[in-house]
Protein backbone atom coordinates (compact mmCIF):
# COMPACT_ATOMS: atom_id res chain seq x y z
CA UNK A 1 0.00 0.00 0.00
CA UNK A 2 1.35 3.40 -0.95
CA UNK A 3 1.17 5.91 1.86
CA UNK A 4 0.65 9.59 1.26
CA UNK A 5 3.31 12.13 2.12
CA UNK A 6 1.23 13.26 5.07
CA UNK A 7 0.99 9.73 6.47
CA UNK A 8 4.71 9.18 6.07
CA UNK A 9 5.46 12.53 7.67
CA UNK A 10 3.24 11.67 10.65
CA UNK A 11 5.06 8.37 11.11
CA UNK A 12 8.44 10.02 10.69
CA UNK A 13 7.55 12.48 13.42
CA UNK A 14 7.24 9.57 15.84
CA UNK A 15 10.80 8.52 15.01
CA UNK A 16 10.06 6.03 12.21
CA UNK A 17 13.18 6.44 10.08
CA UNK A 18 11.94 3.95 7.47
CA UNK A 19 8.95 6.17 6.73
CA UNK A 20 11.22 9.14 6.22
CA UNK A 21 13.43 7.10 3.93
CA UNK A 22 10.35 6.34 1.83
CA UNK A 23 9.84 10.08 1.47
CA UNK A 24 13.48 10.42 0.45
CA UNK A 25 13.10 7.75 -2.23
CA UNK A 26 9.95 9.46 -3.49
CA UNK A 27 11.42 12.94 -3.72
CA UNK A 28 15.16 12.60 -4.19
CA UNK A 29 15.11 12.67 -7.97
CA UNK A 30 13.03 15.85 -8.42
CA UNK A 31 15.12 17.61 -5.80
CA UNK A 32 18.38 16.42 -7.28
CA UNK A 33 17.20 17.69 -10.68
CA UNK A 34 16.19 21.01 -9.15
CA UNK A 35 19.55 21.44 -7.44
CA UNK A 36 21.42 20.36 -10.56
CA UNK A 37 19.63 22.87 -12.75
CA UNK A 38 20.12 25.69 -10.28
CA UNK A 39 23.72 24.88 -9.37
CA UNK A 40 24.95 23.14 -12.51
CA UNK A 41 27.25 20.59 -10.90
CA UNK A 42 26.48 16.99 -10.06
CA UNK A 43 28.48 16.86 -6.84
CA UNK A 44 26.99 20.11 -5.58
CA UNK A 45 23.50 18.98 -6.53
CA UNK A 46 23.96 15.70 -4.68
CA UNK A 47 25.28 17.49 -1.60
CA UNK A 48 22.42 20.00 -1.58
CA UNK A 49 19.90 17.24 -2.13
CA UNK A 50 21.30 15.24 0.78
CA UNK A 51 21.44 18.33 2.94
CA UNK A 52 17.83 19.18 2.08
CA UNK A 53 16.58 15.87 3.43
CA UNK A 54 18.85 15.97 6.46
CA UNK A 55 17.60 19.41 7.40
CA UNK A 56 14.03 18.38 6.82
CA UNK A 57 14.52 15.33 9.02
CA UNK A 58 15.95 17.41 11.84
CA UNK A 59 13.24 20.03 11.49
CA UNK A 60 10.38 17.52 11.35
CA UNK A 61 9.26 18.20 14.94
CA UNK A 62 8.65 21.82 13.93
CA UNK A 63 6.76 20.93 10.74
CA UNK A 64 3.10 21.22 11.64
CA UNK A 65 1.71 20.42 8.21
CA UNK A 66 0.56 23.97 7.49
CA UNK A 67 2.06 23.57 3.99
CA UNK A 68 2.47 20.56 1.74
CA UNK A 69 5.53 18.51 2.62
CA UNK A 70 6.91 18.98 -0.90
CA UNK A 71 6.45 22.76 -0.70
CA UNK A 72 8.31 22.77 2.56
CA UNK A 73 11.11 20.72 0.98
CA UNK A 74 11.26 23.09 -2.01
CA UNK A 75 11.70 26.00 0.34
CA UNK A 76 14.55 24.26 2.17
CA UNK A 77 16.22 23.19 -1.08
CA UNK A 78 15.99 26.64 -2.67
CA UNK A 79 17.41 28.28 0.45
CA UNK A 80 20.29 25.83 0.40
CA UNK A 81 20.90 26.48 -3.31
CA UNK A 82 20.91 30.21 -2.67
CA UNK A 83 23.35 29.82 0.22
CA UNK A 84 25.49 27.53 -1.91
CA UNK A 85 25.69 30.02 -4.77
CA UNK A 86 26.56 32.86 -2.46
CA UNK A 87 29.16 30.78 -0.66
CA UNK A 88 30.81 29.37 -3.71
CA UNK A 89 30.76 32.64 -5.68
CA UNK A 90 31.03 30.84 -8.94
CA UNK A 91 29.15 30.46 -12.20
CA UNK A 92 25.96 28.52 -11.43
CA UNK A 93 25.69 26.38 -14.50
CA UNK A 94 28.64 24.31 -15.54
CA UNK A 95 29.66 23.31 -19.00
CA UNK A 96 28.30 20.07 -20.23
CA UNK A 97 31.12 17.65 -21.05
CA UNK A 98 32.17 18.14 -24.64
CA UNK A 99 33.38 14.67 -25.28
CA UNK A 100 30.59 12.24 -25.95
CA UNK A 101 31.36 8.60 -25.46
CA UNK A 102 29.48 6.58 -28.10
CA UNK A 103 29.03 3.64 -25.72
CA UNK A 104 27.58 5.91 -23.05
CA UNK A 105 25.33 7.48 -25.65
CA UNK A 106 24.05 4.07 -26.70
CA UNK A 107 23.26 3.22 -23.09
CA UNK A 108 21.32 6.46 -22.77
CA UNK A 109 19.31 6.01 -25.91
CA UNK A 110 15.62 5.75 -25.27
CA UNK A 111 13.58 3.24 -27.26
CA UNK A 112 12.74 4.51 -30.74
CA UNK A 113 15.42 7.19 -30.53
CA UNK A 114 18.32 7.10 -32.97
CA UNK A 115 21.87 7.95 -32.03
CA UNK A 116 21.56 11.08 -34.16
CA UNK A 117 18.50 12.20 -32.25
CA UNK A 118 20.21 11.50 -28.95
CA UNK A 119 23.26 13.51 -30.01
CA UNK A 120 20.93 16.34 -31.04
CA UNK A 121 19.20 16.18 -27.68
CA UNK A 122 22.49 16.23 -25.81
CA UNK A 123 23.72 19.11 -27.94
CA UNK A 124 20.59 21.14 -27.36
CA UNK A 125 20.73 20.31 -23.67
CA UNK A 126 24.26 21.74 -23.52
CA UNK A 127 23.17 24.86 -25.38
CA UNK A 128 20.23 25.41 -23.04
CA UNK A 129 22.43 24.85 -19.99
CA UNK A 130 24.87 27.41 -21.35
CA UNK A 131 22.08 29.90 -22.05
CA UNK A 132 20.57 29.41 -18.59
CA UNK A 133 23.89 30.38 -17.10
CA UNK A 134 23.45 33.88 -18.46
CA UNK A 135 20.27 34.47 -16.43
CA UNK A 136 20.11 35.96 -12.98
CA UNK A 137 19.58 33.52 -10.13
CA UNK A 138 15.99 34.73 -9.66
CA UNK A 139 15.09 34.41 -13.34
CA UNK A 140 16.69 31.00 -13.61
CA UNK A 141 14.94 29.69 -10.50
CA UNK A 142 11.56 31.01 -11.64
CA UNK A 143 11.95 29.31 -15.03
CA UNK A 144 13.11 26.05 -13.45
CA UNK A 145 10.20 25.97 -11.02
CA UNK A 146 7.74 26.73 -13.81
CA UNK A 147 9.10 24.56 -16.60
CA UNK A 148 10.38 21.51 -14.74
CA UNK A 149 8.32 21.46 -11.55
CA UNK A 150 5.00 22.72 -12.89
CA UNK A 151 4.43 25.33 -10.22
CA UNK A 152 1.83 28.05 -10.60
CA UNK A 153 2.80 31.72 -10.60
CA UNK A 154 1.45 32.00 -7.07
CA UNK A 155 3.47 29.03 -5.82
CA UNK A 156 6.65 30.49 -7.32
CA UNK A 157 5.84 33.84 -5.73
CA UNK A 158 5.50 32.10 -2.36
CA UNK A 159 8.79 30.26 -2.87
CA UNK A 160 10.67 33.34 -3.96
CA UNK A 161 8.96 35.66 -1.50
CA UNK A 162 7.97 38.22 -4.11
CA UNK A 163 4.75 39.55 -5.70
CA UNK A 164 3.05 37.60 -8.44
CA UNK A 165 3.75 40.36 -10.95
CA UNK A 166 7.48 40.02 -10.21
CA UNK A 167 7.33 36.32 -11.02
CA UNK A 168 5.72 37.08 -14.40
CA UNK A 169 8.38 39.69 -15.11
CA UNK A 170 11.17 37.29 -14.19
CA UNK A 171 9.69 34.60 -16.42
CA UNK A 172 9.19 36.94 -19.34
CA UNK A 173 12.61 38.54 -19.11
CA UNK A 174 14.31 35.20 -18.55
CA UNK A 175 12.58 33.54 -21.48
CA UNK A 176 13.28 36.54 -23.72
CA UNK A 177 16.96 36.44 -22.84
CA UNK A 178 17.10 32.70 -23.46
CA UNK A 179 15.37 33.24 -26.77
CA UNK A 180 17.98 35.79 -27.82
CA UNK A 181 20.78 33.46 -26.74
CA UNK A 182 19.31 30.58 -28.74
CA UNK A 183 18.62 32.74 -31.77
CA UNK A 184 22.24 33.80 -31.77
CA UNK A 185 23.04 30.17 -32.45
CA UNK A 186 21.06 30.51 -35.64
CA UNK A 187 19.10 27.92 -37.51
CA UNK A 188 20.93 25.08 -35.80
CA UNK A 189 18.92 25.40 -32.63
CA UNK A 190 15.62 25.37 -34.50
CA UNK A 191 16.74 22.18 -36.25
CA UNK A 192 17.74 20.63 -32.96
CA UNK A 193 14.40 21.53 -31.39
CA UNK A 194 12.61 19.88 -34.31
CA UNK A 195 14.62 16.69 -33.79
CA UNK A 196 13.94 16.48 -30.07
CA UNK B 1 -17.20 43.00 -18.26
CA UNK B 2 -15.01 43.74 -21.23
CA UNK B 3 -11.35 42.70 -20.95
CA UNK B 4 -8.73 44.46 -22.99
CA UNK B 5 -5.17 43.71 -23.95
CA UNK B 6 -2.54 46.07 -25.19
CA UNK B 7 0.74 45.28 -26.87
CA UNK B 8 3.54 45.33 -24.33
CA UNK B 9 1.54 43.84 -21.47
CA UNK B 10 4.17 41.19 -20.85
CA UNK B 11 2.52 39.92 -17.67
CA UNK B 12 -0.65 39.06 -19.53
CA UNK B 13 1.38 37.56 -22.37
CA UNK B 14 3.28 35.28 -19.98
CA UNK B 15 0.01 34.25 -18.33
CA UNK B 16 -1.33 33.39 -21.79
CA UNK B 17 1.84 31.47 -22.65
CA UNK B 18 1.51 29.31 -19.55
CA UNK B 19 -2.27 29.07 -19.78
CA UNK B 20 -2.81 30.72 -16.43
CA UNK B 21 -5.13 33.57 -15.64
CA UNK B 22 -8.73 34.37 -16.42
CA UNK B 23 -10.27 32.60 -19.42
CA UNK B 24 -11.85 35.88 -20.57
CA UNK B 25 -8.54 37.71 -20.90
CA UNK B 26 -6.98 34.69 -22.59
CA UNK B 27 -9.71 34.81 -25.21
CA UNK B 28 -9.06 38.50 -25.71
CA UNK B 29 -5.31 37.84 -26.15
CA UNK B 30 -5.98 34.99 -28.56
CA UNK B 31 -8.09 37.37 -30.65
CA UNK B 32 -5.36 40.01 -30.47
CA UNK B 33 -2.72 37.56 -31.67
CA UNK B 34 -4.66 36.93 -34.86
CA UNK B 35 -4.44 40.62 -35.69
CA UNK B 36 -1.03 41.64 -34.26
CA UNK B 37 1.99 40.17 -36.04
CA UNK B 38 4.45 41.50 -33.46
CA UNK B 39 2.72 39.87 -30.48
CA UNK B 40 2.11 36.71 -32.48
CA UNK B 41 5.80 36.48 -33.32
CA UNK B 42 6.67 37.13 -29.70
CA UNK B 43 4.49 34.27 -28.49
CA UNK B 44 5.87 31.90 -31.15
CA UNK B 45 9.42 32.75 -30.12
CA UNK B 46 8.68 32.16 -26.46
CA UNK B 47 6.97 28.87 -27.25
CA UNK B 48 10.01 27.68 -29.20
CA UNK B 49 12.20 28.69 -26.29
CA UNK B 50 10.04 26.69 -23.91
CA UNK B 51 10.24 23.73 -26.26
CA UNK B 52 14.01 23.87 -26.31
CA UNK B 53 14.07 24.00 -22.50
CA UNK B 54 12.56 20.51 -22.45
CA UNK B 55 15.79 19.16 -23.93
CA UNK B 56 17.71 20.11 -20.79
CA UNK B 57 17.78 16.88 -18.87
CA UNK B 58 20.18 16.62 -15.95
CA UNK B 59 22.36 13.54 -15.66
CA UNK B 60 20.64 11.34 -13.12
CA UNK B 61 23.08 9.34 -11.03
CA UNK B 62 21.98 6.50 -8.81
CA UNK B 63 20.76 8.26 -5.72
CA UNK B 64 20.58 6.23 -2.58
CA UNK B 65 20.23 8.92 0.00
CA UNK B 66 19.46 7.37 3.36
CA UNK B 67 18.85 9.06 6.62
CA UNK B 68 21.24 7.87 9.27
CA UNK B 69 19.43 6.10 12.06
CA UNK B 70 19.89 8.33 15.09
CA UNK B 71 21.89 6.58 17.78
CA UNK B 72 21.49 7.79 21.35
CA UNK B 73 24.60 9.30 22.82
CA UNK B 74 26.48 6.88 25.08
CA UNK B 75 26.22 7.78 28.74
CA UNK B 76 28.80 6.86 31.37
CA UNK B 77 27.78 3.72 33.23
CA UNK B 78 27.08 5.55 36.46
CA UNK B 79 24.58 7.83 34.68
CA UNK B 80 22.91 5.15 32.64
CA UNK B 81 19.46 4.13 33.92
CA UNK B 82 19.41 0.86 35.90
CA UNK B 83 17.68 -2.13 34.38
CA UNK B 84 14.27 -3.01 35.82
CA UNK B 85 15.52 -6.00 37.81
CA UNK B 86 18.20 -3.87 39.44
CA UNK B 87 15.67 -1.19 40.31
CA UNK B 88 13.39 -3.85 41.88
CA UNK B 89 16.31 -5.33 43.84
CA UNK B 90 17.29 -1.89 45.09
CA UNK B 91 13.73 -1.23 46.21
CA UNK B 92 13.58 -4.53 48.12
CA UNK B 93 16.93 -3.83 49.73
CA UNK B 94 15.94 -0.37 50.86
CA UNK B 95 12.65 -1.69 52.23
CA UNK B 96 14.46 -4.47 54.10
CA UNK B 97 16.97 -2.12 55.67
CA UNK B 98 14.20 0.21 56.75
CA UNK B 99 12.23 -2.64 58.27
CA UNK B 100 15.29 -3.92 60.15
CA UNK B 101 16.02 -0.54 61.63
CA UNK B 102 12.42 -0.27 62.72
CA UNK B 103 12.47 -3.63 64.46
CA UNK B 104 15.74 -2.92 66.25
CA UNK B 105 14.42 0.33 67.65
CA UNK B 106 11.48 -1.39 69.23
CA UNK B 107 7.79 -1.60 69.12
CA UNK B 108 6.52 1.39 67.42
CA UNK B 109 3.07 0.92 69.00
CA UNK B 110 4.36 1.11 72.57
CA UNK B 111 3.30 4.16 74.60
CA UNK B 112 5.89 6.84 74.74
CA UNK B 113 8.43 6.42 77.47
CA UNK B 114 8.95 8.92 80.20
CA UNK B 115 11.49 11.51 79.60
CA UNK B 116 14.99 10.38 80.16
CA UNK B 117 15.39 12.75 83.13
CA UNK B 118 13.19 10.51 85.27
CA UNK B 119 15.79 7.79 84.96
CA UNK B 120 18.26 10.01 86.74
CA UNK B 121 16.37 9.78 89.97
CA UNK B 122 18.10 7.51 92.40
CA UNK B 123 16.54 4.11 92.56
CA UNK B 124 14.49 3.40 95.62
CA UNK B 125 16.56 1.93 98.42
CA UNK B 126 16.48 -1.78 98.78
CA UNK B 127 17.27 -1.67 102.50
CA UNK B 128 14.34 -1.85 104.90
CA UNK B 129 13.51 1.33 106.49
CA UNK B 130 14.60 1.20 110.11
CA UNK B 131 12.95 3.39 112.51
CA UNK B 132 15.65 4.84 114.61
CA UNK B 133 14.57 6.02 117.85
CA UNK B 134 17.18 7.16 120.27
CA UNK B 135 16.49 6.96 123.85
CA UNK B 136 18.09 10.04 125.23
CA UNK B 137 16.98 9.29 128.76
CA UNK B 138 20.02 7.04 129.43
CA UNK B 139 22.48 9.50 128.21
Amino acid sequence: MTRTDEELVARSRTGDVDSFNQLVVRWERPFYALAYRVLGREEDARDVCQDTFLRAYRALPGFKGQAKFSSWLYRIALNLCRDWIRRQQRAPVSQMPEDMDPAALLAETEPAESIEDLVARRELSAIVAEAMRSLSEEQRTAIILKEYHGMTFQEIADMQGCPLSTVKTRLYQGLSQLRRQLERRGQGVAELVKRT
Amino acid sequence: MSETFECGDTGALVAYLYEEGEPEIREVIAGHLTRCAACSSEIDGLRLTRQSLQAWVPPMPELTLQMPVPTPARMPWWRAPLPAWAQAAAAVLIFGVGLSVGLVRGDVNAPPQEPRLSRLRPPPSTHPRVAISRDWSNA
